[in-house]
């Protein structure tokens, strides 16, 4: 018989525990100090803007996107589109020269973050605005924006993300995770530490990317790595949780796999080239921001390596037992199974309703600021169902991230 | 520049996780006390069946029913072995409780052997020696479980073969049980693992089935 692990399981359930209800209840705080900043702030002048599209084979996509810049509440004089087609392979280009009001480019294949510096250099506007081709924002979106930068330390706004396209369970699960994701990012935005500016409608200050340069047109999470720049000169990134954007999420979970993978390579690599960012100096980005989303992937790993290999013993334990026993009294005994003493006399069982309890009350503030019509019968639906899987899709991601890395095959 | 916040949630946290902590212990202190008092209970029935059979004459004898204390043992058992995969084995009350209970088993295996024999029944009898952590052992347990299930078998007695006991140093050298899992069913001993086949032939054998 193989010696089972539960020896370590309630230290690291203990360790787990704590990290949770630090991570929320310091969260809650945050959300009482700042509950009447939730809204983002009126601006003071309109900004000339030049929204920049990066394309590539984008021919699915292109009009819809375009129609809702053409379509934002903003005036028409202040605002430039770009389209910059990477060498897309089909007719993008064609159907972007055609639509009116917006200026189209054509250079050759050499991928987005190339194709967004060329924008860059064309661009004529105080603010610099990039949204992927497959992404639309709402009539809105840039007016909520653009007031952050009457201050002079926002170097960039992220816009309020969410899934376009939520009919099946993947998307479903996607749908969930930016609702959730978009409000803990509102959350580091209100103590300056938000480390990510996604290609779904962020708008950045142009004199910034004269000051720290353009994108860097090697590195594959390069939204990742502007951003970590960008905190590296002292600037802040603010979030418009009110500014709706849409975009497409994988609707199959080898492309979810593939752009998880990019995103873990790049959140490693950029940690690590960032590294210096881990410090007080960069206030709570440095001292609870950057830390808690470590030690958050880290836990993932460990609970889910113990969570599998515990499972593991037990399952070869069990194979042998009924082996020796035979089948019919191996699962009669199952049914008997003593369960007098079960979960809800654990020692984690207090831990366990007071993390439910605070994910329960993120889910009430995520509904709530991301405007969400969801019911909340359908709600706590999804709700339990992307806790009971989350977890083990996010170490699925992190194996996979090993995986291709051993491989050396991390892809766009 | 201290971040007040950070204190705060750090302080708050802490004390929510030290009550964590302190209910734990609460709830593993309880399921300790409750299964003492079954267990002190057990002893306290076990007495007076002793004594009973003490005054009684040995056609009355044959009259006690000795099923409800097996049930109440049988769920002592379960409990003791909930309280060690809380507590750990090395426990020093669990360690305390566990051999109380193996004492307690052999108590009222020889109370029960005693009425048997006084009154000729024909009831099996059998003490289960196992070791810790032993895949055999393990299936063992199973098997008589399945047994005990099917005919309704409460006489089944398990006791760990490397308890550092007297009395189950004792009655391992009056069965000459040397290996573990070893049984003694009906008095005749089985220093090997036995399928449930085997078991129902020896009880077949020597018993009729109830």
């Amino acid at each position: 018989m193989i010696a089972d692990l539960s020896s370590i399981g309630l230290p690291i359930m203990y360790a787990i525990s704590y990290f949770l209800l630090f991570n929320g209840i310091y969260l809650l705080f945050v959300r009482l100090e700042n509950q009447n900043n939730m809204e983002s702030p009126k601006p003071d002048k309109k900004y000339s803007i030049t929204v920049i599209v990066p394309m590539y084979n984008g021919a699915k996509h292109i009009k819809e996107c375009v129609d809702s810049l053409l379509n934002m509440d903003y005036p028409k004089e202040k605002v430039e589109i770009l389209v910059i087609d990477d060498g897309s392979t089909d007719n993008s280009y064609e159907i972007a020269k055609k639509i009116k009001g917006i200026k189209a480019y054509r250079k050759n294949h050499a991928g987005k973050s190339a194709a967004v510096n060329y924008g860059i250099k064309k661009a004529k506007g105080e603010l610099i605005g990039i949204l992927d081709v497959d992404s639309s924002v709402s009539q809105n979106a840039l007016i909520k924006m653009v007031g952050f930068f009457k201050d002079k330390k926002v170097a960039a706004v992220h816009s309020g993300l969410r899934a376009k396209n939520n009919d099946r369970f993947i998307e479903k699960f996607q749908e969930l995770e930016y609702m959730f994701s978009l409000f803990f990012k509102k959350m580091f935005s209100m103590i300056d530490g938000l480390y990510v500016t996604p290609g779904v409608f962020s708008v950045f200050r142009a004199s910034v990317f004269r000051e720290i340069g353009v994108f860097d047109t090697s590195e594959m999470s390069e939204d990742l790595e502007i951003a970590f720049r960008i905190i590296s000169k002292k600037y802040v990134i603010k979030c418009a949780i009110d500014a709706k954007t849409y975009t497409v999420v994988p609707d199959k979970f080898k492309d979810l796999t593939r752009q998880r993978v990019r995103w873990n390579c790049g959140l490693a690599r950029n940690l690590s080239r960032y590294r210096h960012l881990l410090s007080t100096n960069y206030g709570e980005l440095g001292y609870f921001v950057l830390p808690f989303t470590i030690i958050g992937h880290l836990t993932i790993m460990v609970f889910f390596s113990y969570v599998l290999a515990n499972f593991t013993i037990t399952l070869i334990n069990n194979l042998i037992l009924m082996s020796i026993i035979g089948v019919e009294t191996y699962l009669r005994g199952m049914l008997t199974f003593n369960m007098a003493w079960g979960f809800l006399q654990s020692k984690i069982f207090f831990y366990t309703l007071l993390t439910t309890a605070l994910g329960i009350i993120f889910l009430y503030y995520s509904k709530k600021y991301t405007g969400s019509k969801k019911k909340w019968g359908i709600l706590a639906i999804h709700y339990t169902l992307y806790i009971m899987v989350a977890g083990f899709v996010y170490f699925y991601f992190w194996i996979a991230t090993f995986y291709r890395i051993f491989r050396k095959d991390v892809r766009w | 520049m201290v971040n007040y916040r950070m204190l705060t949630v750090f302080a708050i946290t802490t004390l929510i996780f030290l009550i964590g902590i302190f209910l734990g212990q609460a709830i593993a202190q309880y399921h300790l006390s409750d299964a003492k008092k079954s267990q002190n209970k057990l002893i306290a029935d076990l007495a007076g069946y002793e004594l009973a059979c003490e005054i009684l004459s040995e056609q009355d004898l044959c009259s006690i029913d000795f099923t409800p204390i097996q049930k109440d043992r049988f769920e002592l058992g379960q409990k003791v072995s909930a309280l060690e995969e809380e507590f750990g084995r090395n426990n020093a009350q669990t360690a305390s409780l566990s051999e109380l209970y193996h004492t307690y088993q052999l108590r009222e295996y020889l109370l029960v052997k005693e009425a048997k024999n006084a009154c000729s029944q024909d009831t099996p009898l059998i003490i289960f020696f196992y070791r810790l952590d032993d895949t055999d052992s393990i299936a063992q347990g199973r098997i008589l479980d399945r047994l005990s299930e099917k005919y309704n078998l409460t006489a089944i007695y398990a006791i760990n073969s490397y308890a550092d006991n007297p009395a189950v140093r004792t009655i391992k050298s009056v069965y000459n049980v040397h290996t573990a899992p070893a049984l003694v069913i009906n008095e005749v001993t089985y220093n090997k693992y036995m399928r449930l086949e085997e078991i129902e032939e020896v009880l077949y054998k020597n018993i009729k089935i109830r």
